[in-house]
């Protein structure tokens, strides 16, 4: 309902502005209060979509907010389960360097002593 | 889900372990598995790679659009403030303040009371609008990090890993052969190496897949779960934008332009052909601000955008049909192409903004007070 009236009041204003730029028809008087009364329109339309934005609008965009932080959050937390694999098996390559390394410290030494 | 593939990834490479001890029919288990391997990767891996591909395409446009969304939710009190300013500047019976009084127009103009001025309050409250620009950078976040799942390059990063480990194992083997030197073999001939090498080109495989499974997973499953929230989101974005945005956004430059028009029309006889060029430019600027206003929506991103999800929310649920994809393809296209639209609009309006502004700067001296404005 009250978007229809938003819709209704948007639509008179455009016609009132269309009509204060009619040269053809009207005589600078009548162009003039058209003009008026088209402001005086946007006036209220401002108003009105203040209120019903505040009151309509505003809790279900703050509802969408939230379950859309909350999808964020899940999302996040896959990634990082992903990455955490990832890295298991790069520290299995890792450790298995450092064996390697030392190994080739210990070998030449041993062979020496044989 | 992806931390149980991850489990059960885990698993199978213990069991591969355990079973490498034995060498009965290894062979004919590295033939099954890499042909078992060939045969998944063959089957799923185009259409996937198609899908992957469009994630990153959905992705860029998401941003494209929120951004010029965004440009339209920051903008539209101080179009408001701009048509009021140019009252004032216009007519000088008019006072700042509080409350607009449509009888500084015109004394005989029989209405109704009072307005507040935008100057006392916006018309869209600023939490209001910090509510809206929030909420896109949610949108625009969920687009990335599911696009950043799609690019990951994990499991490629995985199979250069294991390849790694592979040459450190078999370094390690001949290692421990040479302590235990034994005279006339070959280090390399050596049961657990001959074995060392197919046995971690199977773990690396099979961890590829494994990751990639987790991949997929994570996206169809995330795109899924997010379904019902995204769709909401989209929705009221574009109910937002049709029903409180556009109508004042577009009220403004249809007033701005009738404004000026009548302006001229009532006052041109004093002035010279300088001053009538200078504003019939202003008002060809305010029609070109006035038609970009009145023909481009800013609801077709989001409405469009909805289309799209639709399309892969019904590719997540499905196994990526070739004739799926070509429906998320095309709908990303005509999604792109209005974005293009919508964001060429916003940078004209931008531009057309920044024109004033620079015009305001340089003749902010001038005696004649409304050259100022426009």
């Amino acid at each position: 309902m009250a978007n229809l009236k938003i819709q209704l009041l948007t639509e008179n204003t455009s016609l009132c502005f269309e009509y204060s730029r009619n040269n053809a028809i009207f005589n600078s008087e009548q162009r003039k209060m058209w003009l008026i009364k088209a402001f005086e329109q946007k006036g209220r339309l401002a108003q009105l979509i203040g209120e019903e934005l505040s009151n309509e609008s505003d809790p279900t965009i703050i509802e969408a907010n939230t379950k859309m932080s909350e999808v964020n959050i899940r999302l996040k937390n896959k990634q990082e389960s992903i990455n955490k694999f990832i890295e298991t098996i790069q520290n299995i390559s890792d450790s298995i360097s450092i064996l390697d390394t030392l190994i080739g410290f210990i070998v030449p030494s041993q062979m020496i002593e044989t | 889900m992806s931390s149980n593939i991850t489990n059960q990834n885990s698993d199978d490479i213990s069991n591969i372990r355990l079973k490498s001890s034995s060498s009965f029919s290894i062979k004919k288990r590295i033939g099954l598995s890499l042909f078992t391997s060939f045969l998944f990767l063959t089957s799923c891996g185009g259409s996937r790679e198609n899908l992957l591909k469009e994630i990153t395409e959905f992705d860029k446009s998401v941003q494209v659009g929120m951004e010029a969304i965004a440009v339209y939710y920051s903008s539209v009190n101080e179009q408001e403030l701009n048509t009021y300013l140019l009252v004032l500047e216009l007519n000088p019976n008019c006072e700042a303040g509080d409350f607009i009084d449509y009888k500084c127009l015109d004394p005989k103009f029989q209405g109704p009371g009072k307005v507040p001025s935008p100057l006392k309050q916006p018309a869209i409250p600023m939490a209001s609008i910090q509510a809206r620009i929030s909420l896109l950078k949610e949108l625009s976040d969920y687009s990335k990090s599911i696009a950043t799942i799609a690019g990951n390059d994990s499991p490629e990063k995985f199979q250069g890993s294991v390849k790694t480990l592979q040459i450190r194992l078999i370094s390690l083997e001949q290692k421990f052969q040479l302590l235990q030197n034994q005279p006339g073999k070959s280090p390399d001939s050596t049961i657990s190496v001959r074995y060392l090498k197919p046995i971690t080109t199977i773990i690396g495989i099979l961890g590829k897949i494994a990751i990639q499974e987790a991949k997929w997973s994570a996206i169809r499953s995330s795109i899924i779960e997010a379904e019902a929230s995204v769709n909401t989101v989209l929705k009221s974005v574009g109910d937002d934008l049709d029903t409180y945005i556009l109508p004042l956004i577009t009220t403004d430059a249809d007033a701005r332009y009738s404004l000026l028009i009548n302006y001229y029309n009532d006052n041109r006889l004093r002035f010279n052909q300088a001053e009538r060029n200078r504003i019939v430019t202003k008002i060809a600027d305010y029609k070109k601000t006035y038609d970009l206003a009145t023909n481009n929506k800013p609801s077709k991103i989001p409405n469009d955008l909805l289309e799209s999800h639709k399309s892969l929310v019904k590719l997540a649920k499905s196994d990526g049909s070739v004739k799926d994809i070509a429906e998320l393809k095309a709908w990303l296209d005509k999604f792109k192409g209005d974005v293009e639209q919508l964001k060429e609009a916003v940078n004209q309006l931008s531009q057309i903004q920044k024109v004033k502004q620079n015009g305001k700067s340089k003749n902010s001296t001038s005696n004649r007070k409304y050259f100022s404005m426009f």
